[in-house]
């Protein structure tokens, strides 16, 4: 997050950030994501397989970012949301990942709740729109 | 070859105001429901659609059997540039498929619906993705607004074990001018703000479809368990299918409007959904379409099975955040 991402850069990751496709180690199951070049597993640098991850996992963290400590392409977003929450997810192919979480938000953020991935628009560059995921809190956990 | 619903979807957003909400902040409001849907800063149609479809894409279905993709929105978050391939990619669909993309008014869902059950019909492929989904704007000044929501709906048909088998449908045009409308270039509906005008439209052609579609089929409105018509607003549907002899029993269920405001082209794949919720097998359902200037899609089903999808009226129920005008009119980006 933070950094321009050319759209070319941005297409190439579509898969991953349109419906999380990670990458399996076949060496030692690792399942890696986002995507790299290497294990960090086993250190592995070949015969990685696409795996679709389920989406399902629990908030292993969170912090509230304030409008203002936005980067500039979440800007609108963030003068519209005030503070809002980001997540670390840890998936439950066991990779962590970092997102936004999606109203409603609970009122209480807790370690541990389940989330499950959502597609959203995560900002608009040069007019171009950037979806990619977010996390809802599943219901009857709020 | 029978060809129905072999799964559905729905979707809608976790955001909500209140028709109260609108009364104290401008005094009036334009729109008969109690609660609407509102779509969040970072949604538009194409996220609501694949919340949808990821919903009626449930264990079982191999979205690779894909073959056809129908879209309908008023409300794209292009006007132009092709979205069935960031849905195939945001769904994880084959690339080698057929597709249309709908939205010249809010009957495209029922363009979109019918598009694929002729394809699946003529057996040109296994399964077929339809997606309707919108969330239209309009000047907030405007009492045309008021009603304005958000939703999703999206079917797979096929022909193996259906819920729901499609028996007929009937689909007429005719012109009508200055009922809703968008002029090229604008992001708002409008109207000339003829209710009454309108209104009858609407009435007069629903009507007519539907009698042509129930003398296709040879059947009366008795025959008929449940009938969606299209909530264009909160009280012509109801008006306009009691004077074709049905009752409340029929047409409750399939009434949304109450809790959701207008979803556009959603709106009756919403109610149809809500019918198959509960539907029974051996039911008939009867499905009508609207669309401005003007159109109507009719089309009937009979019901195989009973669903057991999480019903679209608990989904409504369901732990929203209410917004008051303000942040309503930050979320819409009027303000
Ligand atoms: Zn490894």
């Amino acid at each position: 997050m933070g950094a321009h991402i050319s759209i070319p850069m941005y297409q190439r990751a579509v898969k991953q950030r349109y419906r999380l496709v990670g990458l399996k180690c076949s060496n030692c199951g690792q399942i890696i994501f986002p995507p790299k070049a290497g294990c960090k597993s086993c250190g592995a640098l070949d015969n990685f397989t696409e795996v679709q991850l389920s989406g399902r996992g629990k908030i292993y963290s969170y912090t509230v970012i304030a409008g203002a400590g936005a980067p500039p392409e979440f800007s609108e977003e963030a003068a519209y949301r005030g503070a809002y929450p980001v997540v670390l997810v840890e998936l439950e192919e066991g990779p962590r990942i970092i997102a936004q979480l999606t109203e409603p938000v609970p009122a209480e953020i807790k370690i541990g709740m389940p989330v499950e991935m959502v597609l959203r628009q995560i900002y608009t560059e040069e007019d171009v729109i950037r979806y990619g995921y977010k996390f809802k809190v599943l219901e009857g956990e709020k | 070859m029978e060809v129905g619903i072999v799964s559905y979807g729905t979707y809608f957003p976790g955001l909500g105001i209140t028709r109260s909400e609108y009364q104290k902040a401008l005094g009036n409001c334009g729109a008969n429901f109690s609660e609407k849907t509102v779509a969040d800063f970072d949604e538009d149609s194409l996220t609501m659609g694949i919340a949808a479809a990821r919903d009626a894409l449930f264990e079982g279905i191999n979205p690779e059997e894909i073959s056809f993709l129908t879209w309908a929105s008023t409300s794209p978050p292009y006007s132009e540039k092709l979205l069935s391939g960031s849905i195939a990619e945001m769904l994880g669909l084959k690339k080698n498929l057929f597709s249309a993309e709908y939205g010249q008014s809010t009957r495209a869902g029922g363009e979109a619906f019918l598009t694929a059950v002729s394809l699946v019909k003529g057996g040109f492929g296994q399964k077929a993705l339809v997606i309707v989904a919108d969330a239209p704007r309009a000047n907030v000044k405007d009492p045309i607004e008021h009603g304005l929501a958000a939703g999703s709906a999206a079917f797979i048909l096929g022909t193996e074990n259906p819920l729901a088998v499609v028996d007929n449908f009937v689909a007429l045009v005719q012109e009508n001018l200055g009922e809703r409308f968008r002029k090229a270039g604008s992001g708002e509906i409008k109207d000339i703000g003829v209710k009454t005008f309108t209104g009858e439209a609407y009435q007069k052609l629903i009507a007519k479809a539907v009698t042509e579609l129930l003398e296709k089929e040879n059947l009366k409105p008795a025959d008929y368990n449940y009938a969606v018509f299209h909530e264009i607003e909160s009280r012509l549907p109801l008006k306009a299918g009691k004077k074709l002899g049905f009752t409340d029993e029929q047409m409750l269920p399939g009434l949304l409007y109450e809790n959701t405001g207008d979803t556009g082209a959603a709106s009756p794949f919403l109610s149809l959904a809500a019918v198959l919720d509960r539907a029974k097998p051996g039911e008939k359902v009867i499905v009508t379409t609207y669309g401005s200037g003007a159109g109507v899609i009719a089309f009937s089903l009979t019901v195989k099975k009973p669903a057991n999808r999480v019903p679209v009226r608990e989904k409504l129920a369901s732990g929203k955040k209410y917004l008051n005008f303000i942040q309503y009119l930050r979320v819409k980006r009027y303000l």
